[in-house]
C-alpha cells in the first residue's frame, strides 16, 4: 500500500513535469506567431505609413527613386500559385488514388512508388530551380511553349514569345513540387477511408470506379481539400525555384509566357542590398504581404474543411 | 516480445553510435594536434619564402625534421620581419559583404589560414547591403561592399565612428550575347549609349542602324534583342548602371546607378551564373556579365555565349582582359576625382566615373568597378564589435593580406590585381587603424 502510494505520487510529479514542458512547447508556437506578425509590422511601419493602401496596388518598384508598390509581385504569386494547382492537383489526386485504390494488392509497387513520392518531397527547392533553369526552361520553351504560341498566339494568355522563364515554367516548377505533398496526404487519406464504405458500394453491384468516385472521394474530400491547401501553402511562399525561373520582371502581362515576380522572389532577390531604410521598410511590408495571404489561406481552408466535415457528418 | 526486441537492437544501435562518436573525436583530437605542429613548421618555411630565397630550399629539404626547421624560424625572426609573415595570436575574425568577390575571398581564406594557422577568418558572402548594415551594427569584424557607401548609410554609422573603405580587388562587366552563326572570334562591338539605349527598350533588334555602325563587317540577324539582367541585388549591376548613366542622359534620370535598378526591360535572371544560363539559353540574347565568367569558361565562347567589345573614351574598342582591367584602375585612381582619403567618404566615387571622360590611356576597359573592405579607424571603440587587440591585429593583417601576397591569387579565376598605386593607397589607409591609439599595421 504505501511503497504503491509513493510510486503513484512519484508519477504524478513526473506527470505534472510533462504537462508543463509540453504545454510551454505549445504555448511558445503561439508567441511566436504572434512574434513574427509584431516583427514584420514593427520592421514594415516606415513604409506602411509612407505608402498606405496604395502600396498594393501600385505597380513601380524603384529602390534607386524610393518608389514602392506591390501588385506585380502579388499578381505574380497568384497566377503561378494557381497554375501549380491546376496542373498539381489531379496528377496528385491520380497518384493517391492509384497507391490506395490500384496499388493495394501489390504490396512492393505501392512501397516503392509511395516512398518515391515521399523522396520527391525532399529534394532542396534550389535543385529544383537549377534543372527548372537548366533543363526544364529550355526543353518547355522548344516543345511546348513554342508550338502552342505558334498555334494559340492569338489569345492573350499566350500571346508573348517564349523564352523559357514565365509564369506558366513556373507554374509547372511548383506543380511538380507540391504534387508529393499532395499526393502523400491524399494517399492517406484515402488509406483511411473505411472498407466498408467501398464494400457497401460493391454489394450494390458499383465498378471499380464508380466506387472511388462516388464512395471514397466523397468521404475523403475535407482531407484532400486539407492536402490541397497544404500545398498551395508551399507554391505560395516556395522561393528560391521560382527566382531562376520566373524571369524576375516587374511588368504585369495577361500572357502566361511573359515574365513576372512573385512576392518571395522580390525578397530574396533584393533583401541583400536595400540603400535606404525605406527600401528596408518596403521589403518587409511584401514579407508581410507573403505572412498574411498565408494565414488568410489557411484560415479560408480551415472554414472550408470545417464545413464540409459537418455535411460528412449529415451524411453519414 | 516484440517491443522488448526493438529496445535491446535500440540500446545496441546507441552504444554503437556512442562507440563511433568517441573514436571519431578522439581521432579528430589527435589529427589536429598533429596538423597543429605541422602547420607551424609549414608556416615557418612559408613566411621565410617570403623574406629570403636561400632559406626557402633549407626549410622545403628539412621540413620533416623539427630541430631545423626551429633553428630556420629563429633565424627568420633575427631577420627582418613583415608584418604580415608574423605568426599571429590566436583570433577569430568575421567579415560579411558582397557576393561578387566571394570565389577570391575564399581563396584568400584557405591561403591566409596556412600562413596564419592560429587565426580563424571567417566571411558570409551575403551581399553588398547586408555587409554594410553588418559593419554599422557591429555584428562582423569587416564589412564588404561592391559600392561605396551613399550618404544615407555614412549617417546610419555609430556616432563618433570613422569607417575606412579599402579597395581589395577589381571586376569588369563585359556585354555578353549570344547570336548563331557568329564566329568565336568574333565579338561585337558597343558604345555605353548604345547599351544604354537597348537596355531603355529603344534600340530592340540587332540589325538596329546604330548597332550595325559600330559593326560594319558584320551582317548582324534581323531578330529582336533578348535583354537579360541580374534580379538580385548585384555589384556588377552597380558598375553596369554607372557606366550606363554616364553615357546616356535619359538612363541617368529614369533609371540612374543602382545595384537594384528599376529595369525599363528585360528579363532578370538570379546571380552572375543564372545570367549566363540565361543567355546561352535564349538565342538572340544580350546581358551584362562579370568578366570572370567569360575569362574561366572559354570553353563555352562561340558555342553558347560569347562577348563583345566596349569603347573607352579614348575611341578604342576593348575586349575585356585582367590587363586593360588592371589599368583602368590604375586610371582611375590617379585622374579624375581625387581618391578619398583617410575618413572622407567614398560616396559618389567611382572608376567608371573618373575614366570615363580620360583619353591619356589608349587601353583602359571602361565598366571596371572595385570592390571594398570596410573597417573602423578605431578598433577598440565599443561599436566596432572586436573583443581584444589579437582580434584588431588580425583583421588589419588580413585585409592587408588580400590587397597585398593575396592579389596573385586571381589571375586564375578572373580577377585582375591591384595596380601598386592602389596597393600603395591601401597600405595607407590601413596604417591609420588603431586599437588604444597603436597603428596595427606595422613593417614594410
Amino acid at each position: 500500500m504505501n511503497s504503491s502510494n509513493k510510486i503513484g505520487r512519484r508519477r504524478v510529479g513526473g506527470d505534472q513535469v510533462l504537462k508543463g514542458l509540453v504545454a510551454a512547447a505549445a504555448v511558445s508556437i503561439v508567441l511566436l506567431l504572434i512574434a513574427l506578425g509584431v516583427e514584420l509590422i514593427n520592421g514594415s511601419y516606415q513604409s506602411l505609413t509612407t505608402f498606405g493602401f496604395p502600396f498594393l496596388y501600385s505597380t513601380t518598384w524603384d529602390p534607386n527613386h524610393n518608389i514602392f508598390g506591390a501588385l506585380p509581385f502579388i499578381y505574380g504569386t497568384l497566377v503561378t500559385s494557381a497554375i501549380a494547382l491546376l496542373i498539381g492537383l489531379p496528377v496528385s489526386l491520380g497518384v493517391a488514388i492509384f497507391l490506395s485504390e490500384k496499388a493495394k494488392g501489390h504490396r512492393f509497387v505501392g512501397y516503392v512508388l509511395g516512398s518515391l513520392v515521399e523522396l520527391l518531397a525532399a529534394v532542396p527547392s534550389v535543385i529544383f530551380g537549377l534543372w527548372g533553369l537548366f533543363v526544364l526552361s529550355p526543353n518547355l520553351k522548344t516543345y511546348v511553349e513554342g508550338p502552342i504560341h505558334d498555334y494559340l498566339g492569338f489569345l492573350p494568355i499566350f500571346s508573348t514569345t517564349p523564352i523559357g522563364l514565365d509564369y506558366f515554367v513556373t507554374g509547372i516548377i511548383l506543380a511538380i513540387m507540391i504534387i508529393p505533398t499532395v499526393a502523400a496526404v491524399s494517399r492517406d487519406v484515402l488509406n483511411a477511408v473505411p472498407n466498408s464504405q467501398r464494400e457497401a458500394m460493391y454489394s450494390l453491384g458499383a465498378t471499380h470506379w464508380e466506387v472511388i468516385r462516388k464512395s471514397v472521394l466523397p468521404y475523403a474530400r475535407s482531407g484532400i481539400f486539407g492536402a490541397t491547401i497544404l500545398g498551395l501553402g508551399r507554391a505560395v511562399g516556395e522561393t528560391m525555384a521560382v527566382t531562376f525561373v520566373i524571369g524576375n520582371s516587374t511588368a504585369i502581362s495577361p500572357s502566361l509566357f511573359a515574365q513576372g515576380y512573385t512576392l518571395s522572389a522580390l525578397i530574396v532577390n533584393q533583401v541583400a542590398e536595400t540603400s535606404t531604410p525605406l527600401n528596408a521598410s518596403a521589403i518587409v511590408e511584401i514579407a508581410l504581404i507573403l505572412f498574411g495571404l498565408a494565414l488568410v489561406i489557411n484560415i479560408f481552408a480551415r472554414l472550408f474543411v470545417v464545413r464540409l466535415t459537418r455535411g460528412t457528418r449529415f451524411r453519414a | 516480445m516484440n517491443f522488448n526486441k526493438t529496445g535491446t537492437s535500440g540500446t545496441i544501435i546507441g552504444l554503437v553510435v556512442v562507440l563511433i562518436v568517441v573514436v571519431v573525436a578522439a581521432g579528430a583530437y589527435v589529427a589536429l594536434n598533429g596538423s597543429g605542429s605541422t602547420t607551424t613548421i609549414t608556416q615557418t618555411s612559408v613566411s621565410t619564402s617570403v623574406s629570403t630565397q636561400t632559406s626557402v630550399s633549407t626549410s622545403v629539404s628539412t621540413q620533416t625534421s623539427t630541430q631545423t626547421s626551429i633553428q630556420t624560424s629563429t633565424s627568420t625572426v633575427t631577420s627582418t620581419q613583415t608584418s604580415t609573415s608574423a605568426l599571429l595570436p590566436a583570433a577569430t575574425v568575421s567579415g560579411a559583404g558582397g557576393t561578387l568577390v566571394f570565389p577570391l575571398m575564399s581563396t584568400w581564406l584557405y591561403t591566409f589560414s596556412q600562413l596564419q594557422p592560429n587565426v580563424q577568418v571567417n566571411y558570409a558572402s551575403v551581399g553588398s547591403g547586408a555587409g554594410i548594415t553588418d559593419i554599422t551594427k557591429g555584428t562582423v569584424n569587416f564589412g564588404e561592399s561592391d559600392a561605396p557607401l551613399t550618404a544615407a548609410q555614412y549617417s546610419a554609422l555609430p556616432a563618433g565612428s570613422t569607417l575606412l573603405t579599402i579597395p581589395i580587388s577589381a571586376s569588369g562587366v563585359v556585354p555578353a550575347y549570344n547570336i548563331p552563326g557568329l564566329s568565336a572570334t568574333t565579338h561585337l562591338n558597343f558604345t555605353g549609349d548604345v547599351l544604354a539605349k537597348i537596355f531603355l527598350g529603344q534600340i530592340t533588334v540587332w540589325n538596329d542602324p546604330a548597332i550595325a555602325a559600330l559593326n560594319p563587317k558584320i551582317t548582324l540577324p534581323t531578330n529582336p534583342i533578348l535583354v537579360i539582367h541580374r534580379s538580385d541585388g548585384s555589384g556588377t549591376m552597380y558598375a553596369f548602371t554607372n557606366y550606363l548613366s554616364d553615357s546616356n542622359a535619359q538612363w541617368k534620370s529614369q533609371v540612374g546607378t543602382s545595384t537594384t535598378p528599376n529595369w525599363p526591360v528585360g528579363t532578370g535572371c538570379k546571380g552572375n551564373e543564372g545570367v549566363a544560363g540565361c543567355i546561352e539559353n535564349n538565342q538572340y540574347s544580350l546581358g551584362p556579365l562579370e568578366v570572370a565568367y567569360v575569362l574561366t569558361n572559354s570553353n563555352l565562347i562561340g558555342v553558347s555565349i560569347n562577348y563583345g567589345t566596349v569603347q573607352n573614351h579614348a575611341g578604342n574598342f576593348i575586349l575585356a582582359t585582367l590587363a586593360d582591367i588592371t589599368l583602368a584602375m590604375q586610371a582611375g585612381v590617379s585622374r579624375g576625382a581625387s581618391v578619398p582619403q583617410g575618413s572622407t567618404p567614398w560616396t559618389g566615387w567611382s572608376i567608371v566615373n573618373n575614366i570615363y571622360n580620360d583619353t591619356t590611356d589608349t587601353g583602359i576597359y571602361p565598366i571596371t568597378t572595385f570592390t571594398y573592405a570596410l573597417i573602423y579607424e578605431n578598433l577598440s571603440a565599443s561599436y566596432t564589435g572586436l573583443t581584444s587587440q589579437a582580434q584588431a591585429t588580425a583583421t588589419v593583417s588580413f585585409l592587408w593580406y588580400c590587397v597585398n601576397q593575396g592579389q596573385a591569387a586571381g589571375a586564375n579565376i578572373g580577377y585582375a590585381a591591384l595596380p601598386a598605386n592602389v596597393v600603395t593607397s591601401d597600405k595607407a589607409t590601413l596604417s591609420l587603424a588603431t586599437y588604444n591609439g597603436a597603428t596595427l599595421l606595422t613593417g614594410s
